[in-house]
């Protein structure tokens, strides 16, 4: 033990001999630790503190004796536990093995004491026989250091106070927490709970406090509650502890174990359970409390007695008991209440199987159905089950719920053969007349009514509304024949109820999105098709998958509903993020799966009129501002001149050509013959397109749309154009445009009628948006519908001739680009190249006036263009727009000002040509195409030693980050910007620089200060010098 | 008389602020001196902090007023042109706390039309006055404005946060030098004395200790940053397991005692390095300190402190490369040990495994240096295999 210099007395102590001396390996250095000492008696201590705490060494928690004292007893009282309850176990099983293999009920005394409770003679000799090896040595040790020492105790040195007093009064304690514990122990051991005996403990230490009353006041007292608590045959235990009787064990009190359930099932797992609680109590308790009071005490140096102590320590103790009562019962209550929810899910469960059983029953014959016999008993004893301890409980409803899942999978396939079978049959072998129970679906009246008025307005109660409806549509599909699912006119399915809640459990119930109804597909698929998928879903996460089987009313739905959050809630779930921010809502999250763009509903997009429109005012725009810029850059004008033309025309998806052709009004002929078929068949496609996210009654009120549209195109071959002379007005003025653009334009759109139902469309395009934005993003799994009605439109449009094919056929082969101008897309592909160059041309034209701005101030240097003034009806559609170049506009500043115009000086030449590199690099990168292809994580920019850190625990290889869940992303992603922010708010410079100011400042005063009275006694002596030297004048 | 008054006229600290922190040659006057400072420091950052709140609520309440309603009716967004309209009129403090690049991982984060979430917003603004006013309370136990030293976090540590706890830890001073421990290893300055104020703040982890206590005070379940093991339970753990190690009880740890840390599953030539890397007494032994650091290594593998940690570990030449040679050492060592864990019929073949372990690195002739190793991705999965045999076994039998 004493090769280790340093550890019996701690650092100090080994720092003040070992002081001076070269130490071989690295420690903390003596002279800070001086330093620190020094500094600290001076400045800390005297403050609110009153004790210093950190500069105790760190040799460890060097554990006092009694610390020792208590593991060691810890030890031998769980050994001995065991070595108990081993014996007792060989006992019973032997006994029982002589009775009967059933576990016999127990001779009703309350199980676990029985354990506990020592024979005689053992009790006797109970400190010898506990004692291993390595807790003997240590013993002898104590014992040796005893007979040396005054107590064994006092050899911690004491930290605060090397007096006497302390030393009494660290022995004094130690003895009494001894005295305390072995007589708690034993009143433990004798079969009270331990709360009976930490209270008669206390009651005797605080007795003790006050010494004179001692002994009587305890003796009532530990008499008092002794004979309250246990059963009156007992004598009271203290003063006859050894002489307990042999049998206390069957009249040990059952009281004292009301919190403990009846247990019904083994006896061993109850004691494990019970035993593991009082090991636990035993430890939390006790232990810690007893030995924080310890470290409180000592470290109130102030004290100087032990009478002045007891009180603090008393409160102390209180407060701890207060705090440990009120989570003891806040945890009982939340036990509770899981378990309760637990036991719903599993009756839920329960009942859902029986009314999958009635109907297959149903289906099969006519004799009333009598359930499952098992099942109607497992319901009746669930509710006793509350009562069970929590592991217990945990197990037994685990077994259950997986033999429910057993059953549930065996009843659903039965039910699905049935069903198929009952339909192949139907007209004959099977012909009952009977519908099933699940066939009866009565589309609510709410939600047809809600999906024929303007769903796009959601009322806020309407969310369990929709999702019995969605459910019933769903059932619908599941119940098969009767009934087609278009008829049935309900709602498209809304998940958006259940998003919140699936987004908090991680995704993890992603599974419930259930199929959604297709209308051209054969009732066939669509059946076997879900009935495919909730088995997938069975065996995938075989918790949910229950729940996509439904019972017909809306009560019940609801209910399923609930159970859904309900069991995902298991046990041990942590909903974290909650915890964390928890008033934080992040934007929805996409509904579509891919990573690499924002979700088509997220996204503002443009009908082809007003997209052109802004395109080619956007064009002009560039146009002039580059004829502004023509004097600075000659050259380039001519070829960006045809860029923007070629751009332009890319834009609209015309093929070139076309405009090029001969003279304006052939122009305009064609443009306008070519233009309007188009429009329509591209909403056509694109609602087409739009199918896989569209649901049922989007559907309708697409056809419907189509109908109309397809009368009205019937009705007036060729559309006249909308004209549009009032938005050139407004919008860019006689003098951006020139004259050809301005004729085109003109001509182009002529007609009223087109641009209103333009306005139309968008309309119902909002709408469409509106319910894409819902979490259902099943729609794709179902894209095998046979193409709609796409030929039979164009063949009806009379003015589909061979120039419309063109774009049609493109459209229709990669079907991914929509004719409507996508914003975001247009933004990146087509804006950004163009504008570019021609911001960083500004940038460097205005270097002189941008320097040092940020992105805020630099709008006022010069504003990219925008449409904030120009139409303020599109104004959430231009936002985007003006969204964008505000930000490229600032990201081209904050560049410049950050690498280029550090110095106060122009840029030279090459410096401008490396800036334009970047510059494109960055816009690029940033916010171009690519931008989406960026690793999410590397979005935010860190510092290396941030970004060492990594904030959450997610893996950094790339494939598993992928898979993360949104949510996820989305928590990392902002620590990063939080941790960004702050780095950002607390350079070294800056704080260094106020400093410096702050120190500055203070020198001045004080220079002033110093030289102020310097300067006055300077006076005062000259004065009494002068005054010494002329004492006549004064005199004369 | 006007010599003595004329020296400490121009008291030359803060010129070198560094160098005061250990200058046992300041006087009392010159102490005084920096305390005052500093004082006045404080007291002009409380009074801008109390500033940029009340700018901030106001941004926040007009921010609410210019507003688009997200597709769902629930989330609201704020456009990037209103939000340049607003900031245009909003006092400089709050300008600076939305700079563009911030703005643009906003919008990239919200994704949605080019707008941003509000409540982005904010979080970010609560976020940020949370850390100005942490650094204000951290200032007093701050040697200067930039630094703060173990010492001083511990006291900030006891004085601020545990006495908010209900269940106070066994030893208030042992918890805040773990929490301590944990916050500078995460900050890769293990050995170093100071940690920048700026890291401190924005790694954040004094927040997470805060949810940590509030989560534990409240009985709600540790969140989810419960990585960072800032509760008492998780404290009162490592204490107990390095009571349990520490057989002899002396307070420290010799290394024949850690051959029994984590059940002996540990390499023991890096167990041996680890007495080596860290900082021990003269003895050889390991103090708490360094057990936190060891135990913390292992918790959070997967940061770039836990790779420094365990390249200085099998970087058993101690020349700042990792070639193959120490692989191999380590690799055999980790093989020796194995039979007892694992059934004979997957015998390692050490040159396998070493060849295997060099692809891992993308080792060439001259080694891997500290800095590559830091960056491989594959770090993690590297040093779990030769550090214990759990994760070694686990990655043997990765595919069966």
């Amino acid at each position: 033990m004493s090769k280790i210099p340093v550890a019996k007395k701690g650092f100090r102590s080994w720092l003040s001999t070992n002081e001076g001396k070269p130490s071989k390996s690295v420690l903390y250095e003596q002279k800070y630790q001086i330093h620190h000492d020094r500094i600290r008696n001076k400045e800390n201590m005297s403050e609110e503190e009153g004790h210093s705490s950190s500069f105790v060494s760190m040799v460890n928690p060097q554990p006092t004796a009694a610390d020792y004292e208590r593991y060691d007893a810890d030890r031998r009282l769980k050994e001995k536990a065991r070595d108990m309850r081993v014996a007792q176990r060989s006992a019973s099983s032997s006994a029982r093995n002589s009775l009967s293999m059933t576990p016999e009920p127990k001779e009703l005394s309350p199980s676990s004491d029985q354990y506990f409770t020592p024979k005689r003679e053992s009790s006797s000799g109970l400190e010898d026989e506990f004692v291993t090896p390595s807790t003997s040595k240590k013993d002898r040790r104590q014992r040796s250091s005893g007979s040396r020492d005054v107590t064994p105790l006092s050899t911690k040195p004491p930290r605060y106070m090397s007096s006497e007093e302390h030393a009494y009064y660290t022995t004094c304690l130690s003895r009494k927490m001894e005295e305390n514990f072995t007589k708690m122990h034993d009143l433990v051991l004798s079969g009270h709970t331990l709360e009976e005996a930490r209270k008669q403990a206390i009651a005797e230490t605080t007795s003790t406090n006050d010494r004179s009353p001692r002994s009587s006041a305890r003796r009532s007292s530990v008499e008092t509650t002794v004979i309250v608590n246990r059963s009156s045959s007992q004598p009271a235990p203290i003063e006859k502890l050894n002489s307990i009787p042999l049998f206390s064990r069957t009249s040990s009190p059952g009281p004292s174990r009301s919190n403990d359930p009846p247990t019904v099932h083994t006896s061993y797992v109850d004691t494990l359970v019970a035993t593991h609680r009082m090991h636990m109590q035993y430890a939390d308790r006790v232990v810690v409390s007893v030995e924080k009071q310890m470290t409180k005490l000592e470290s109130m140096k102030f004290l100087q007695n032990l009478a002045s102590l007891s009180p603090a320590a008393e409160e102390v103790k209180r407060r701890k008991m207060a705090a440990e009562a009120l989570r003891n019962l806040v945890e009982t209550n939340e036990q509770r209440e899981k378990k309760l929810e637990v036991v719903r899910d599993l009756k839920d469960r329960i009942r859902k199987i029986t009314d999958v059983q009635l109907s297959t029953h149903q289906l099969v014959s006519n004799r009333p159905f009598k359930g499952d016999p098992y099942n109607e008993r497992l319901l009746k004893s669930l509710d006793g089950w509350t009562s069970l301890p929590f592991h217990e409980f945990d197990v037994q409803t685990a077994r259950e719920l997986h033999l429910l899942q057993k059953k549930m999978l065996t009843t659903i396939e039965k039910f699905k053969n049935v069903a198929s079978l009952h339909r192949n049959n139907n007209s004959r072998s099977f012909n009952t007349g009977r519908k099933s129970i699940a066939m009866k679906i009565i589309p609510s009246q709410h939600s047809t009514e809600a999906s024929s008025s303007e769903p796009s307005r959601n009322p806020p109660n309407q969310s369990t509304r929709e999702a019995a409806t969605q459910v019933s549509a769903r059932l619908a599909d599941v119940a098969m024949t009767q009934t087609s699912p278009r008829k049935v006119g309900v709602e498209p399915l809304d998940l958006s109820s259940l998003e919140k809640a699936s987004l908090e459990k991680r995704h993890s119930s992603s599974q419930t999105t259930p199929p959604r109804p297709s209308e051209d597909a054969s009732q066939q698929t669509v059946f076997t098709e879900s009935v495919v998928q909730s088995e997938a879903a069975c065996d995938d996460t075989s918790k949910t998958a229950v729940l996509s089987i439904t019972t017909p009313t809306i009560l019940d739905i609801d209910e399923m509903l609930n159970s859904i959050q309900l069991y995902n809630e298991s046990l041990e779930t942590i909903d974290s993020f909650s915890h964390f921010k928890s008033d934080i809502s992040y934007p929805s999250v996409s509904s579509e799966p891919s990573v690499e763009t924002t979700p088509r509903s997220g996204r503002v997009s443009l009908d082809p009129e007003s997209a052109r429109r802004l395109s080619s005012g956007l064009s002009q725009l560039l146009d002039k501002i580059k004829k502004d810029n023509e004097s600075v850059e000659a050259k380039i004008e001519p070829e960006s001149e045809a860029e923007v033309e070629v751009n332009t025309g890319n834009v609209f998806s015309h093929p070139p050509p076309i405009i090029q052709e001969d003279s304006p009004s052939a122009e305009s002929e064609v443009n306008s013959s070519n233009q309007s078929p188009p429009t329509n068949e591209d909403s056509e496609v694109e609602l087409n397109l739009c199918d896989h996210d569209d649901t049922q009654f989007e559907h309708e009120m697409e056809e419907q749309e189509e109908q109309r549209k397809l009368r009205e195109s019937i009705q007036t071959p060729t559309p006249p154009k909308p004209s549009e002379e009032n938005y050139d007005a407004v919008g860019y003025g006689q003098s951006y445009i020139d004259p050809e653009d301005e004729e085109d334009e003109t001509k182009k759109f002529t007609n009223n009628d087109e641009f209103e139902r333009s306005l139309e469309d968008e309309q119902s395009d909002s709408m469409i948006r509106e319910f894409n934005d819902s979490a259902d993003d099943s729609g794709f799994l179902l894209d095998n519908k046979p193409a709609p009605r796409l030929k039979s439109i164009f063949d009806n449009v009379p003015t589909s001739d061979l120039r419309s094919d063109t774009p049609r056929i493109s459209n229709v082969a990669n079907d991914s680009t929509f004719n409507h101008l996508d914003m975001e897309e247009y933004c990146q592909k087509d804006y950004l190249p163009e504008i570019g160059p021609v911001m960083i041309h500004k940038a460097i034209e205005l270097q002189g006036e941008i320097r040092g701005l940020d992105w805020i101030s630099a709008q006022n240097v010069w504003k990219p263009p925008s449409f904030e003034d120009i139409q303020m009806d599109f104004y959430d559609h231009f936002d985007y727009f003006d969204s964008y170049s505000v930000l490229l506009w600032g990201a081209v500043v904050d560049l410049i000002n950050v690498n280029y115009l550090k110095f106060d000086r122009k840029l030279t030449e090459s410096e401008e040509r490396t800036f334009e590199k970047e510059a494109l690099d960055m816009l690029e990168k940033e916010f171009g195409v690519e931008s989406k292809k960026n690793e999410w994580s590397k979005e935010v920019k860190m510092s290396k030693k941030l970004e060492g850190m990594i904030p959450y625990e997610i893996d950094y290889r790339y494939d598993i980050r992928r898979g993360l869940p949104e949510t996820e992303r989305q928590k990392y992603q902002w620590q990063q910007v939080q941790m960004t922010v702050i780095a950002d708010r607390f350079p070294k410079k800056k704080l260094r620089d106020e400093l410096d100011a702050v120190y500055n400042s203070e020198k001045e005063n004080l220079g002033e200060v110093v030289i102020s009275s310097e300067l006055e006694q300077m006076l005062d002596s000259p004065q009494r010098s002068i005054k010494e030297k002329n004492p006549r004048v004064s005199d004369v | 008389m006007t010599k003595p008054l004329l020296k400490p006229m121009y008291p030359t600290l803060i010129s070198n602020m560094i160098a005061k922190r250990n200058d046992e040659a300041v006087n009392e006057f010159e102490r005084s001196f920096n305390c005052r400072v500093l004082e006045i420091f404080a007291d002009n950052r409380r009074l801008n902090v109390e500033e940029l709140k009340h700018d901030s609520e106001e941004f926040v309440k007009s921010l609410k007023t210019e507003f688009i309603w997200g597709e769902t009716g629930k989330t609201k967004y704020v456009p990037i042109t209103r939000l340049l309209k607003l900031l245009k009129n909003s006092p400089q403090s709050i300008q600076d706390l939305l700079p563009h690049k911030t703005v643009t991982t906003l919008v990239k984060i919200t994704n949605f039309n080019l707008a941003i979430d509000i409540t982005l917003i904010e979080e970010l603004v609560k976020t940020v006055i949370h850390a100005e006013e942490t650094y204000v309370k951290l200032l007093p136990y701050a040697e200067n404005g930039t630094e703060i030293s173990s010492y001083g976090l511990q006291d900030f540590v006891s004085a601020h946060y545990v006495p908010q706890m209900i269940e106070e830890p066994e030893r208030a001073d042992y918890y805040s030098a773990y929490a301590v421990g944990i916050i500078f290893f995460l900050l890769d300055s293990r050995r170093r004395e100071n940690v920048y104020l700026k890291d401190l703040l924005s790694s954040t982890l004094l927040m997470h200790l805060e949810l940590c206590i509030h989560a534990e005070n409240n009985c709600l379940e540790t969140p989810d940053i419960d990585v960072f093991r800032f509760t008492v339970a998780q404290f009162r753990n490592t204490l107990y397991e390095f009571r349990c190690l520490d057989t002899d009880r002396n307070g420290v740890l010799s290394p024949t005692e850690m051959t029994f840390f984590r059940e002996g599953l540990f390499n023991a030539v890096f167990i041996q390095r680890v007495f080596e890397i860290s900082m021990v007494y003269e003895s050889g032994c390991l103090d708490f300190k360094a057990f936190v650091d060891l135990v913390a290594a292992i918790r959070f593998r997967h940061t770039m402190a836990s790779a420094k940690y365990h390249f200085e570990a099998f970087d058993f030449k101690g020349d700042g490369i990792l070639d193959e040679d120490e692989i191999r050492t380590a690799a055999c060592f980790q093989a020796q040990a194995l039979p007892e864990y694992a059934p004979s019929d997957d015998n390692v073949n050490i040159d396998i495994v070493t060849g295997e372990l060099k692809d891992m690195l993308r080792l060439n002739k001259n080694g891997v240096s500290s800095k590559e190793f830091v960056n491989n991705r594959m770090n993690s999965t590297f040093t779990g295999f030769l550090s214990n045999y759990s994760d070694f076994l686990k990655y043997e039998r990765r595919e069966q």
